[in-house]
């Protein structure tokens, strides 16, 4: 398992959860908590918004940092070769991660890349 | 919490607080939610004694374990003993007036803390300047603070919970966060190869004091005058003071005011002096930019950890759920901070 559990299903049923809650007046309408709340499911359905529409690429940059780093097995083998030191400072696996970082974070928050990072 | 759970909970802390206190009578006027606290719940107390220590109307803060939290977090008896340390110490932090270890009160241990207004949240510190009073000297009082902090040395009876020292921090630091990473699903190679980085460009071990882990813009409030509390004291342990300096300094505390490298607050050379006048210790800022890359490792493995409080099931919460996502952001700040050519394999 990757980043998945906190992305996709996992979090717009958090969301949903939240809107059922403010739905039932929990906090109380209004109030400066619930817009609070309200806020951050709105920004929650346009993080999965966005997270649906990157998953493929994501995907595959993880399979192309396990076929190349990881023995074709899974993350866990790419944290076992970094951990060895086998790819210390090595420019290839940095740039692999790299990447993959910047697709992560084009989902979660795009304005916190360089702006030719943006896609 | 229900009403009659509320009740219930209202009932057991008075009988507890009046026979703490040695009271002859005790109310408990307001049970009150504070937001905030993560790791903890924090509920504001407004309560009236007569007689005994705490005679008259008090205004308390009680933070209790919340249902599920992370290993890193120490318990709310052993946060007391820190923050009354720190408090005998000089340090600005509420005054702690008193724990109970029985989970059997309010269902978890719990502590009391004189409520101190200010405040905290730390983009609002950041952003509304007349908060905090002047940033140059809130800067240098921070710095003094943090200096008050690491005057706490070995030995300390009171504090023998935090068992023995680290030989060497920056290794502990390493084993740690690994150790965190690999305790839920989640796997980032980004942060891996921070953490090996870390472990490559480690610092020879140096002095060794009570350090405070989490000291950083948005743990400590403020009103309009200047500095009221040092909070969040449940991460401290004994460590490397130069790892609380890149804790404060790092950029992702920093709430968006990358050129305050001090908390987003203040200038980092000021930061420096004031805590090198207070302390009689020399910064060493290589060592301070290593545990700023540390810092950012170290946030992003709580956050993930958090984040799995929710995606594990145990506590589902869309709060922490987000928190979890912040490690991408980290991640990406981390394998900018050690690219191949900062690499010093020779090490």
């Amino acid at each position: 398992m990757s980043g998945d559990a906190l992305t996709g299903a996992s979090l717009l049923a958090a969301a949903e959860a939240a809107q059922a809650a403010l739905d039932a007046g929990t906090p109380p309408t209004g109030s400066s908590e619930a817009r609070f709340i309200a806020a951050m499911i709105a920004r929650t359905r346009e993080l999965a918004k966005r997270d649906q529409a990157l998953a493929p690429d994501i995907a595959a940059q993880e399979v192309a940092l396990v076929a190349q780093f990881g023995k074709g097995r899974d993350l866990s083998a790419v944290i076992v070769a970094i951990r060895s030191g086998a790819f210390d400072g090595d420019n290839t696996l940095h740039e692999a991660l790299y990447h993959l970082a910047v697709l992560r974070l084009r989902a979660t928050k795009p304005e916190a890349l360089a702006p030719k990072e943006r896609g | 919490m229900s009403a009659s759970q509320e009740i219930v909970w209202r009932e057991r802390l008075t009988r507890w607080l009046l026979a703490e206190f040695g009271a002859t009578s005790a109310e408990t006027r307001e049970v009150a939610p504070l937001s905030g606290g993560a790791i903890q719940e924090n509920w504001r107390l407004h309560c009236v004694f007569a007689g005994g220590r705490e005679a008259g109307e008090r205004r308390y803060v009680l933070r209790k374990d919340a249902r599920s939290t992370i290993a890193a977090s120490r318990s709310r008896f052993q946060e007391f003993a820190l923050v009354r340390a720190a408090h005998e110490g000089g340090v600005t932090v509420p005054r702690p007036v008193t724990a109970c270890a029985d989970a059997d009160i309010l269902g978890a241990p719990f502590a009391i803390y004189e409520q101190v207004d200010g405040i905290g949240l730390g983009p609002k510190v950041v952003k509304d300047t007349s908060l905090g009073g002047d940033r140059a000297a809130l800067t240098e009082r921070l710095a003094r603070e943090l200096a008050l902090i690491h005057k706490i040395a070995l030995p300390r009876d009171d504090l023998a919970f935090l068992g023995a020292p680290p030989a060497d921090p920056a290794r502990a630091a390493v084993a740690e966060l690994r150790g965190y990473l690999g305790s839920t699903p989640l796997r980032r190679p980004g942060l891996e190869w921070g953490l090996r980085w870390s472990e490559v460009q480690v610092p020879a071990p140096g002095e060794i004091l009570l350090t405070h882990r989490d000291f950083r813009t948005g743990n400590y409030m403020v009103d309009e005058r200047g500095l009221t509390a040092v909070l969040d004291w449940e991460f401290a342990a004994w460590g490397d003071p130069m790892a609380d300096i890149g804790w404060f300094c790092a950029r992702c505390w920093r709430f968006g005011r990358d050129d305050l490298e001090a908390g987003g607050i203040g200038n980092r050379d000021r930061f420096y002096r004031a805590y090198e006048s207070a302390s009689g210790r020399q910064v060493d800022d290589a060592r301070v930019r290593y545990w700023e890359v540390v810092a950012h490792l170290r946030w992003a493995a709580i956050a993930l950890l958090q984040g799995w409080r929710h995606a594990s099931g145990a506590e589902p919460s869309l709060a922490l759920a987000l928190t979890g996502r912040i490690a991408d952001e980290l991640e990406y700040d981390v394998l900018r901070m050690t690219p191949p050519d900062k690499w010093n394999r020779a090490s």
